[in-house]
């Protein structure tokens, strides 16, 4: 048995096994399938909102050019104006705008789900827990009976996650008490479901109650601002060192490595980290027309780092093409084509395979590395393209992505071809060593067949 | 008819894998519904299927969906025949799991 098939066979028993934990882990696992279970709301916010900012407003980057033509200026921009451009400013603000209070739902009702509690009435219970939290005027001057949208927005995101978890901690606790009221078997299983919630649902409510007040008379702060202050932004920056991401990413390269989704273990992490940051450019630019914060958001990975999917295997993809003299290099190339310009890469990963493969493993793991350092280099310090802050869908193919991603920026849009070509040109190297790799093997075949 | 659920992280990468098994199931002229799930949905619909297979990269995840399956055969499909899409290979595997 080789080297390795060896260390293959060490980590199917020691990685797989926490991998598997990982995946398991309650916690994480519901902060996964709840911002999966928003995702429609996500598309349609993202959706409208680039509609708007890159081409139905006069000032963005197409509408700009529409109305150089006097026509459209005065026959379609007013209507736009008026209608549509409303339309669509109003989704927004019922999708991403007040973003958070769907994902306390989700997430503690998959929580709820995975520890066998109604996950309905946790959602429920939660989603109370959290508008307890809120003062009950957005500002002095606003005075009483409103509510203030960053109760809702990118800051709040860490207050909703700690909302969700330990509501339903504690709900679930006393729920498995058995602190229940119990209906008898006649009774309606929906009626019966809602009257066992009462007292494990009551009991949560009245702690965050007593919390809330605690932070908004006593602290003199609601709780959000303390989470906001204490947890939240201090973490947003600790990420916006590209060491961090970099990091991150470089494990997530490494599970990929050994055939495992990296991304589906590190994501939660990358996910909490990083979607403030991109919610956060997203509200300044839109919402308050202010230049966006951060440098490296969540989908900074895909629009410069990953080209073609992890490890920007459409890279590889086109340096096959160019330089691979091997069959089953350049038949490979070809099937993984389609599914790779839009950001699947699963058949290159697999089938080349990438996995347990020495010679490839390098680019697969520097080639993110460099790309991200150079697009960080680029955006931040060198203030060269322009930031991103719309949440194109991860499957948009690369260079547009960049493009719908920074608004149009077309400065983004070239670091990111950029990046493109370099990832081409990193893998182009060991696919020609590749060639050579096969000639030796022919030629072992070749002089084996000699002896016989 | 026979039905066959494939698990992968989003639902995605299976679901090239699934259009070839289902044309290779044709040519072949079984009976077979098969279709993709992600892992955030895949408990809801473990009642439906005669054969679970997941896809390599969530191998980690065969004890948690073996534990659902009340017996019905798991396996993760084969690592080159994920990547070449190899519907026909794939198919054989569901065969065997099925005792065919």
């Amino acid at each position: 048995m080789g080297f390795l098939d060896s260390l293959a066979a060490w980590l199917e028993k020691h990685l797989l096994p926490i991998a598997g934990k990982i995946g398991r882990q309650k916690h994480l696992a519901s902060m996964r399938d709840g911002f999966i279970a928003i995702l429609p709301m996500v598309m349609m916010g993202a959706v409208v909102t680039m509609l708007n900012h890159v081409f139905f407003q006069d000032a963005s980057l197409i509408g700009e050019q529409l109305n150089k033509m006097g026509w459209y200026a005065s026959g379609i921009q007013p209507f736009l104006n008026t209608y549509i451009i409303p339309v669509m400013g109003q989704i927004w603000w019922g999708t991403l705008a007040l973003g958070v209070i769907f994902s306390v739902f989700t997430i503690s009702y998959h929580l709820g789900q995975a520890y066998e509690v109604d996950g309905l009435s946790s959602g429920i219970v939660a989603t109370v827990c959290y508008l307890t939290l809120l003062p009950q005027a957005a500002s002095e001057a606003a005075g009483w009976g409103t509510l203030s949208w960053t109760s809702f927005n990118s800051s709040a995101v860490f207050t909703g996650l700690i909302t969700a978890m330990v509501a339903t901690e504690i709900f679930r606790r006393i729920t498995k008490k058995g602190w229940v009221i119990k209906m008898p078997e006649q009774v309606p299983p929906a009626v019966s479901r809602a009257f066992s919630a009462i007292i494990p649902g009551g009991v949560t409510m009245l702690i965050f109650g007593i919390i809330s007040i605690i932070f908004i008379d006593f602290v003199g702060t609601p709780l959000k601002d303390f989470i906001d202050q204490t947890i939240q932004s201090p973490l947003v920056n600790l990420g916006q060192s590209p060491i961090t991401l970099i990091f991150l990413l470089m494990i997530s390269q490494l599970l990929w490595f050994f055939g495992l989704h990296g991304m589906n273990i590190v994501g939660p992490v990358v996910d909490t980290m990083y979607g403030p940051a991109l919610q956060a450019n997203f509200e300044a630019v839109t919402a308050m027309g202010e230049t966006a914060p951060h440098v490296l958001t969540r989908n900074f990975v895909d629009v410069y780092g990953m080209h073609g999917g992890s490890g920007a295997t459409l890279g590889l993809i086109i340096a096959i093409y160019l330089f691979s003299k091997r069959q089953e290099y350049k038949e490979l190339a070809k099937l993984a084509t389609p599914s790779g310009v839009f950001q699947i890469n699963e058949p290159v990963i697999y089938g080349l395979p990438i996995v347990l493969n020495p010679l490839m493993f390098i680019p697969f793991i520097i080639t993110p590395a460099i790309t991200i350092f150079l697009a960080w280099l680029f955006t931040g310090p060198i203030p060269f393209a322009g930031r991103l802050y719309m949440n194109a869908p991860w499957t948009t193919p690369p260079v547009i992505s960049a493009f719908l991603a920074s608004g149009g920026n077309i400065q983004a849009t070239i670091l990111a071809a950029v990046t493109f070509a370099l990832s081409i040109l990193i893998y182009a190297p060991f696919v020609i060593v590749a060639n050579k790799q096969v000639s030796s093997q022919e030629q072992q075949v070749a002089s084996q067949n000699l002896t016989i | 008819m026979k039905k066959v659920m494939l698990i992968c992280s989003a639902g995605m990468s299976t679901s090239l894998l699934v259009s070839k098994m289902q044309k290779e199931a044709e040519a072949r002229g079984l009976d077979f519904e098969i279709w993709a799930v992600g892992t955030a949905g895949f408990k809801k619909e473990m009642s439906k299927p005669d054969v679970i297979l997941l896809g390599p990269q969530v191998r980690f995840m065969k004890a948690e969906v073996t534990d659902l399956a009340n017996g019905k055969p798991v396996d993760v499909i084969d690592t080159m025949a994920y990547g070449r899409v190899d519907g026909a290979s794939v198919l054989n595997q569901v065969l065997k799991l099925l005792g065919q």
